[in-house]
């Protein structure tokens, strides 16, 4: 009885303990990093176990311009406004769209992504740069998304719907349909891993603006982001990072 | 690539889970242990004659028995941090866990102990034994044996109850299941693999608890 009292102290110090490591990150030069790592290709917890994905690769370059070191923290996506603001992390970098609605618990940094409906085509493809190009194409999107209800509110357009994306863009190297009109950060590493064969049409046909959210109260933070990010997109930093995620 | 079973994938994805399922074990093994000592406390409490004692005990248990679990683990990791208790994911899940579980097993001693005969005690006062003698040294050594099956299921509920804590993000098994289907869209392998992993814990452990029924029934 003695020693299961004993390994029980143990365990309860031993608990505690690790709760001073976890709960108190009060070490000024790390950057606390929430994020719902469940949203591939922008932030993902890979088969090894360690964060994965475009906004992961973006905070740690962030991190860098800023000399900080960075430090990531998963959160459910429904509860990481009240973790931000409860201080379990300094900043949400989560694929999180500007809205007039969370400004209202959260500051926004200025956006550094732009998600939205892009298109693709063929290498060889010259007669759709735009929206209006797809009238009389066959326009492959993913079944239920944001692209199928896009081209399917479009007059005069073919649309091909399948299961998976990747299926739509296999048809589209495959020369059976003309373009697929899809989220960016979903169908542009398909034209990163095949630039041989697709190329990106230039611009959104839909935008929304991705931002770093911080609490509201830290503006000191906040002025060093939007400076880092700014010197990140001026030295090609930005560039790199994107590039690695998305093509050129 | 289908949304049908695929046992590739599972197989691909089994350390991971396996992964999970080592944090679903650390978390309820500590659990299960500071939830004992807590239970251990307020038990006796809930049995004494002291209304100072008895009281809180009791509105202990009432509280943490008449919410539900999902709430508790809300409150300790969004909740405290307005009263300045700001815990990382691990200490929330088990101070909530344990807390839970306390109230439970304060329970299952309060049972064990009134199991035990009232002569007993007569018996240890008219031998000049203190009430804390009397508990210590007669009565929980034998409302412990008896109450071990009880512990036993407390466990295997809170395997099971432990992948409540996935909702502030603790990677354990279930989290882990649904990580893995956030990157490959398909939920069924995985969520069988993540239910097979639970079975694994609590069928070998329930046969424990049988078998202590067993040899305690005999024993008597």
């Amino acid at each position: 009885m003695k020693k299961i009292i004993a390994v029980i102290l143990v365990l309860l110090v031993a608990t505690l303990a690790s709760g001073c490591i976890g709960g108190g990150d009060n070490d000024d030069n790390v950057l606390v990093v929430g994020t719902d790592a469940t949203y591939p290709p922008m932030e993902y917890i890979n088969d090894q176990g360690a964060f994965e994905g475009f906004d992961i690769d973006f905070a740690r370059a962030l991190a860098e311009a800023m000399g900080m070191d960075v430090k990531f923290i998963n959160s459910d996506w429904a509860g990481i406004i009240p973790s931000l603001n409860a201080g379990k992390f300094d900043i949400i970098i989560s694929s999180m769209t500007i809205t007039e609605a969370r400004m209202e618990s959260v500051n926004f940094s200025d956006p550094y992504f732009y998600a939205g409906q892009v298109i693709i085509v063929g290498i060889e493809n010259t007669d759709i740069d735009g929206e209006d190009d797809l009238v009389g194409k066959k326009v492959g999107v993913q079944l239920g998304t944001t692209g199928d209800t896009y081209c399917t509110e479009m007059d005069g357009v073919d649309v091909r719907r399948y299961n998976k994306i990747g299926d739509a863009v296999m048809d589209l190297i495959n020369g059976n349909i003309d373009a697929v009109v899809s989220d960016n950060s979903v169908c542009l590493p398909f034209v990163a891993d095949n630039p041989d064969d697709l190329k990106a049409v230039e611009g959104l046909l839909t935008v929304e603006s991705y931002g770093i959210a911080l609490p509201k109260g830290d503006t000191e933070l906040l002025e060093k982001i939007n400076e880092a990010l700014a010197g990140m997109q001026a030295s090609g930093a930005y560039d790199d990072v994107f590039a690695q995620w998305f093509g050129g | 690539m289908s949304l049908g079973f695929r046992p590739d994938l599972l197989v691909d994805i089994l350390p991971e889970l396996l992964r999970g399922a080592r944090i679903t074990l650390e978390l309820t093994i500590i659990s299960v242990a500071l939830g004992t000592l807590i239970g251990l406390v307020v038990g006796v409490c809930r049995v004494s004659h002291l209304k100072i004692l008895n009281v809180p005990a009791a509105l202990y248990v009432e509280v943490l028995r008449g919410t539900p679990l999902l709430v508790q683990v809300m409150i300790v990791y969004y909740g405290l941090p307005g009263v300045g208790i700001n815990l990382g994911q691990m200490p929330s899940g088990i101070l909530a866990l344990s807390l839970n579980s306390g109230a439970y097993v304060a329970e299952i001693f309060k049972a064990g102990i009134k199991s035990i005969k009232k002569g007993q005690t007569e018996a240890s006062f008219s031998l000049g034994m203190t009430y804390g003698q009397n508990m210590r040294y007669v009565i929980l050594p034998q409302a412990v044996r008896n109450i071990l099956p009880a512990l036993g299921n407390e466990f295997i509920a809170l395997i099971k109850d432990s992948s409540l804590v996935s909702v502030i993000a603790i990677e354990e098994l279930l989290r882990r299941g649904m990580i893995v289907y956030s990157r490959t869209y398909n939920a069924w392998t995985p969520l069988l693999g993540v239910a097979m992993l639970y079975l694994c814990m609590t069928v070998p452990l329930s046969r424990v608890v049988a078998y202590l029924e067993r040899r305690w029934e005999i024993n008597d």
